[in-house]
C-alpha cells in the first residue's frame, strides 16, 4: 500500500463532511474569481453593452460549474476524479482580443469552439505532445501573458486618469491607490485566510469605498439596481471563422493542454509518496474534459477555459484534492450563474479595482512562470531557445508598428507576442535537437 | 542550482590562452561593437574632419579605459571588459546633440564620469544595493533592451544610432530583405555556436559573412561608403578644443541620475564576471574598484575630446556565449583600438556593418544575458516579500518600454534604457516597503 504524505489533508477520493466541502468550494471558487475580469477585458474593447458582457460572465459561470462536475465524476475507471475546476483562460485573451475587434462576437465564439476541438483532440495525444513542446515553452508564453496581463492593468489605470471629471477629485487618487495598497497591504503582512484572499477581499472593500465615495456614475449604480436577482442568461449561436486566426489559438491550445497536463501531475505526486511515473490516463481524460470546457463555451457564447492555475495552487498549497469539494464548487457556479445582479456588479467594476486586479494577477503569473523557466535554464541550449523566444516577443509589445507592417501571412505567426514567442521557440526547439547525454554542455 | 550552466566558463580571468584565440577574440569584440561609433555621425554640426578626429580620440580613450579595467585594485576591476561607446550615455548624448553642441556633450561626459567616479566610494555605503535580487534584474534588463533593439535593427538596415532610444523619432518603415540577412546571420551564428571549435568565434564568423553578403545585396549606403572613401589611411586626430559647463539644475540631475545608472549597470557586470569567474559571493569592493576605473575611463574620454568610453554591456554576453573572460585579451583589445585609431579608413569601414547583421548578434548576445538575469534572481532563496518585489521589478520595468505614456516621459528620455533604472528603484521601493517586519 503506497505510503500517504503527511501534507495531504484530503486526497483525490477522501470525502469531507458536507458542510466542510461546500465552505471549501466557497474558498476555491473565491479564488477562480478574479479570471472572470479577462470576460470584462475583451468585452470592454468592443464596448459591449452591460447587458451582453453580463450575460456572457453567467455563460461562462455555468460551464465552469458544469465541467467543475464533470471533472469530479469517476465511475468504473472512467472519469477523471479531478478536483481541477476551470478558469477563464488567459492563454487565450490575445486572441480573443484580436478575433472580437476583426470579427465581433461571432468570431470569438467560432474560434473558441475551434480551439475547444483542437485542445479536445491533441488531449488524445498529450503524451506525445509534452515531447514536442516542451514545458519551458509553456512557461516562457504564460511569463509573456504575465506581462500582457500587466499591461492591460496599467492601461485601465490610464484610461481612468484621463477621466476629466475624476482627476481633480483629491478622493478619486486616494481611492484609485487602495485596491493595490490593499492587496498589498493583506498578502503580505497577514497569514491564513485573509492572505488566501487577498484580492477578493480588496476588491470588496475599494469597491465599497468608492461606492460610498459617490465616485461610482449613477448610471452604473441604476442598472445594478434594476437588474433582477434571477436571470436565465442567453446563448448565442452565431459563429464566423477565420484562417488566419488559426495559428494564435491552435497556440493556445497546445499551452492548455500541456499547462493542464503539468497541473494534474503536480496533484497526482501529492497523493503519495511512492508515485514514479504520472497516471497518463488520468492526465488525459481530464485534458480531454478541459478541452470539452472550451469546446461547450464556444458553442454557447463564452470565452475559452482551462483549468484554474490559482485553484491548482491553493489545492497543493493546502493539501486538498478531493473531488468531492469538485462538487461542491461546480454548485456553486451554476447558482451564481443565473444570479445577474451578481454579474452586473462585476461588470460595473471601477477601472482602478480592475487595474490592480490585473496588475497583480500579472505579477503572480510572471513570477509563477519565471520559478517554472528557472528550472529548465540548466542548460545553454535552453538558455538560447527560451532567451530569443521571450526577446522576440517582449519586441512585439514593444514595436507594433513593426509587425503590423509584414505581410499577411507571415502575420498568422507574429499576431501577437505570445504566438510569435511560441513560434520562435517551437523552431528553435527543433533546430537545437537535445543531446541524448545530458550531461554534455550544449 | 547547479548543473551544465555553472560551466559556462571555458577560459577564466587569470588564464593564459593562445594569440591566436587572443587575438580573435579581440577581433570579436571589436567587430562586434565598432558599430557604436556611428553613433557619432548624429552629433549635428561635425565637419568630416571632426568626425574622424572624434572617432580616433573615440578608440584611443576606448583601448586606454579597457586596460584601466584590467588593473587590479585601488584603480581597476581586474577583468575584461571592452570599452567601445558608452550606452549610458547615448540618452545624454542625443539629447545634447540635438542642440548642436558638442562641446555641451563633452561637458556632459566629464561631469558625469566625475560623479561615477566619486560614487564609487560611497558604494560600499549602500550595501543593500549590492543583493543578487538587483544583479539579476540589471543583467535581465540590459539582455532583454540589447536584444529587443537587435531585432529592430533586423528591419532598419541603416538606423542603428537612431533606434537605440525607444521613443525617439525614426522611420518606421521596415524592409524584409534586411530582417532576412539578419536571420541569416543569427542562423550562421548558432550554427557556428553548435560547432565547439568554431565557438569561440561563432559571433565574429556570422558578422563576417553577414556584412560580405550585405555588401554584395547593396545595404551599404552611400553616406557611409563616402566617408569611408573619403578617410584616409592615415590620420593624427586633433582634440576637439573646449568643452561647455553650462547646464541648467534639470540637466545636472539629469547628468547626476545618468551617473547613478552607469554606476548601477556597471555594478551588475561585474557581479556576473565574478559569480562566473569565482562562484562564490560577489564582493562590492571589486566592483567599486572597477567603477572608479570605468568613472575615470569617462572622465578621461570627455577631456581629451572624445565619446564616453565605458564598459559595454553586451560583451558579457558574448563571454558568456563563448566561456572566454581571460583578462589577457585587453591587452590585444587595447592594441587594435589603439592602431585602429590612427587608421580613419579602418575605423570608418567598421561602420559600413548593416545594422541588421550587428542585430544578429546582439540578439543573440542579448537573449543569454537575459536569461542569466532571470536565472541570478535565485527566487527560491528568496523570502515572499522579496519575491513580490522582484515581480513588480519585473512586470514594471518591461511596461517602462512597452506604454507609450511612459517612455514618452521627459525622465525617462535621460536614459538608453530606464527599465534597467526603474526596475532596480522599483525593487528597492518595494523591498523597503514589504519588508517591514520582516527582515530579522
Amino acid at each position: 500500500m503506497s505510503e500517504r504524505p503527511e501534507n495531504l489533508v484530503y486526497g483525490f477520493n477522501d470525502k469531507p463532511a458536507f458542510f466542510k466541502s461546500i465552505l471549501l468550494g466557497f474558498q476555491f471558487t473565491l479564488s477562480n474569481f478574479t479570471s472572470l475580469s479577462f470576460v470584462l477585458i475583451v468585452m470592454t474593447s468592443i464596448h459591449a453593452s452591460s447587458l451582453t458582457s453580463g450575460n456572457i460572465l453567467s455563460v461562462c459561470m455555468l460551464i465552469i460549474g458544469i465541467i467543475s462536475l464533470l471533472q469530479s465524476l469517476k465511475f468504473r475507471g472512467h472519469g477523471a476524479g479531478l478536483c481541477a475546476p476551470p478558469s477563464v483562460a488567459p492563454t487565450y485573451l490575445a486572441q480573443s482580443l484580436v478575433a472580437v475587434k476583426l470579427g465581433g462576437l461571432p468570431l470569438l465564439f467560432g474560434m473558441t469552439f475551434f480551439a475547444g476541438i483542437i485542445q479536445t483532440v491533441l488531449s488524445f495525444f498529450v503524451r506525445f505532445l509534452k515531447r514536442i513542446f516542451p514545458t519551458e515553452i509553456a512557461s516562457l508564453i504564460l511569463f509573456l501573458i504575465g506581462i500582457d496581463v500587466g499591461y492591460l492593468g496599467v492601461k485601465f489605470y490610464i484610461e481612468a486618469f484621463s477621466t476629466p471629471h475624476l482627476t481633480h477629485n483629491t478622493l478619486f487618487f486616494i481611492t484609485a491607490f487602495l485596491p493595490l495598497v490593499l492587496i498589498l497591504f493583506f498578502d503580505q503582512f497577514f497569514k491564513g485566510s485573509i492572505k488566501l484572499y487577498s484580492i477578493a477581499l480588496a476588491v470588496i472593500i475599494s469597491y465599497l469605498a468608492i461606492y460610498f465615495s459617490n465616485l461610482m456614475p449613477n448610471s452604473d449604480l441604476q442598472a445594478i439596481a434594476n437588474a433582477p436577482w434571477f436571470h436565465v442568461m442567453s446563448f448565442h449561436f452565431r459563429y464566423a471563422f477565420r484562417w488566419d486566426l488559426t495559428v494564435p489559438f491552435i497556440i493556445g491550445a497546445i499551452v492548455c493542454v500541456i499547462k493542464l497536463s503539468g497541473a494534474i501531475t503536480a496533484l497526482q505526486e501529492i497523493q503519495s509518496k511512492d508515485i514514479k511515473q504520472p497516471d497518463m490516463n488520468q492526465i488525459s481524460q481530464g485534458s480531454i474534459i478541459d478541452g470539452f470546457g472550451t469546446l461547450i463555451v464556444g458553442l454557447l457564447g463564452g470565452l475559452g477555459l482551462n483549468a484554474s492555475s490559482s485553484v491548482i495552487a491553493l489545492s497543493l498549497s493546502k493539501g486538498i484534492t478531493s473531488r468531492y469539494i469538485g462538487f461542491a464548487i461546480a454548485g456553486i457556479m451554476i447558482v451564481l450563474s443565473f444570479v445577474f445582479k451578481l454579474a452586473l456588479i462585476f461588470v460595473f467594476i471601477p477601472k482602478v479595482i480592475m487595474a490592480a486586479v490585473l496588475i497583480e494577477l500579472g505579477v503572480t503569473l510572471a513570477l509563477s512562470s519565471v520559478r517554472m523557466l528557472m528550472a529548465t535554464l540548466n542548460c545553454m541550449r535552453n538558455f538560447i531557445i527560451i532567451g530569443v523566444a521571450i526577446v522576440a516577443g517582449f519586441s512585439h509589445s514593444i514595436y507594433p508598428d513593426l509587425y503590423s507592417q509584414l505581410p499577411t501571412d507571415i502575420k498568422m505567426f507574429t499576431g501577437s507576442s505570445m504566438i510569435l514567442a511560441a513560434v520562435v521557440a517551437i523552431v528553435l526547439n527543433f533546430i537545437f535537437i537535445k543531446p541524448k547525454d545530458s550531461n554534455k554542455v550544449y | 542550482m547547479s548543473g551544465e550552466i555553472d560551466n559556462l566558463l571555458i577560459h577564466g580571468i587569470n588564464k593564459r590562452i593562445s594569440a591566436k584565440d587572443n587575438l580573435l577574440v579581440a577581433l570579436q569584440h571589436f567587430v562586434k561593437f565598432s558599430l557604436l561609433l556611428t553613433y557619432v555621425i548624429f552629433i549635428a554640426q561635425l565637419t568630416h574632419s571632426d568626425i574622424t578626429s572624434f572617432i580616433s580620440i573615440s578608440l584611443i580613450m576606448g583601448a586606454l579605459a579597457t586596460l584601466l579595467m584590467s588593473f587590479r585594485k585601488p584603480i581597476g576591476g581586474n577583468c575584461f571588459i571592452p570599452a567601445q561607446g558608452s550606452v549610458p550615455f547615448f540618452a545624454v548624448i542625443y539629447l545634447f546633440a540635438k542642440q548642436g553642441s558638442l562641446p555641451l556633450v563633452l561637458g556632459a561626459t566629464i561631469l558625469v564620469g566625475l560623479f561615477q567616479t566619486a560614487f564609487s566610494f560611497l558604494l560600499p555605503y549602500f550595501k543593500f544595493l549590492f543583493n543578487k535580487s538587483i544583479y539579476g534584474l540589471i543583467l535581465f534588463s540590459l539582455g532583454i533592451w540589447a536584444a529587443v533593439l537587435g531585432i529592430s535593427e533586423f528591419f532598419h538596415p541603416h538606423d542603428l544610432g537612431q533606434i537605440v532610444l525607444h521613443g525617439a523619432n525614426w522611420n518606421t518603415a521596415i524592409q524584409i530583405k534586411s530582417a532576412l540577412l539578419g536571420l541569416f546571420t543569427l542562423a550562421v551564428m548558432l550554427g557556428c555556436w553548435r560547432i565547439r571549435s568554431l565557438r569561440p568565434y561563432c559571433i565574429l564568423i556570422g558578422m563576417l559573412i553577414g556584412w560580405a553578403l550585405g555588401a554584395v545585396l547593396g545595404f551599404i549606403t552611400p553616406e557611409y561608403s563616402t566617408l569611408v572613401s573619403q578617410a584616409g589611411w592615415f590620420y593624427f586626430p586633433h582634440i576637439h578644443p573646449g568643452f561647455s559647463f553650462h547646464f541648467s539644475v534639470t540637466q545636472i540631475f539629469m547628468l547626476i541620475l545618468v551617473g547613478l545608472y552607469a554606476s548601477f549597470e556597471f555594478m551588475g557586470l561585474s557581479a556576473i564576471i565574478q559569480k562566473i569567474n569565482y562562484k562564490g559571493e560577489v564582493d562590492p569592493i571589486e566592483a567599486k574598484h572597477g567603477n572608479i576605473s570605468a568613472g575615470i575611463g569617462v572622465t578621461l574620454s570627455g577631456l581629451c575630446g572624445g565619446m564616453a568610453q565605458s564598459p559595454v554591456p553586451g560583451s558579457i554576453g558574448d563571454m558568456m556565449i563563448t566561456g572566454i573572460f581571460a583578462k589577457s585579451i585587453s591587452y590585444i583589445y587595447a592594441l587594435i583600438l589603439f592602431i585602429i585609431a590612427f587608421i580613419p579608413k579602418i575605423a570608418l569601414l567598421m561602420t559600413t556593418i548593416p545594422a541588421s547583421v550587428n542585430g544578429a548578434a546582439i540578439i543573440f548576445m542579448g537573449a543569454v544575458m537575459a536569461m542569466y538575469g532571470l536565472r541570478f534572481l535565485e527566487l527560491s532563496t528568496l523570502k515572499p516579500y522579496q519575491q513580490k518585489a522582484v515581480g513588480y521589478a519585473l512586470l514594471l520595468g518591461a511596461l517602462i518600454n512597452i506604454v507609450p505614456q511612459f517612455y514618452n516621459l521627459k525622465l525617462f528620455s535621460w536614459f538608453t534604457n530606464p527599465a534597467l533604472f526603474c526596475s532596480v528603484i522599483i525593487f528597492i521601493i518595494f523591498n523597503l516597503i514589504l519588508g517591514i517586519g520582516k527582515r530579522s
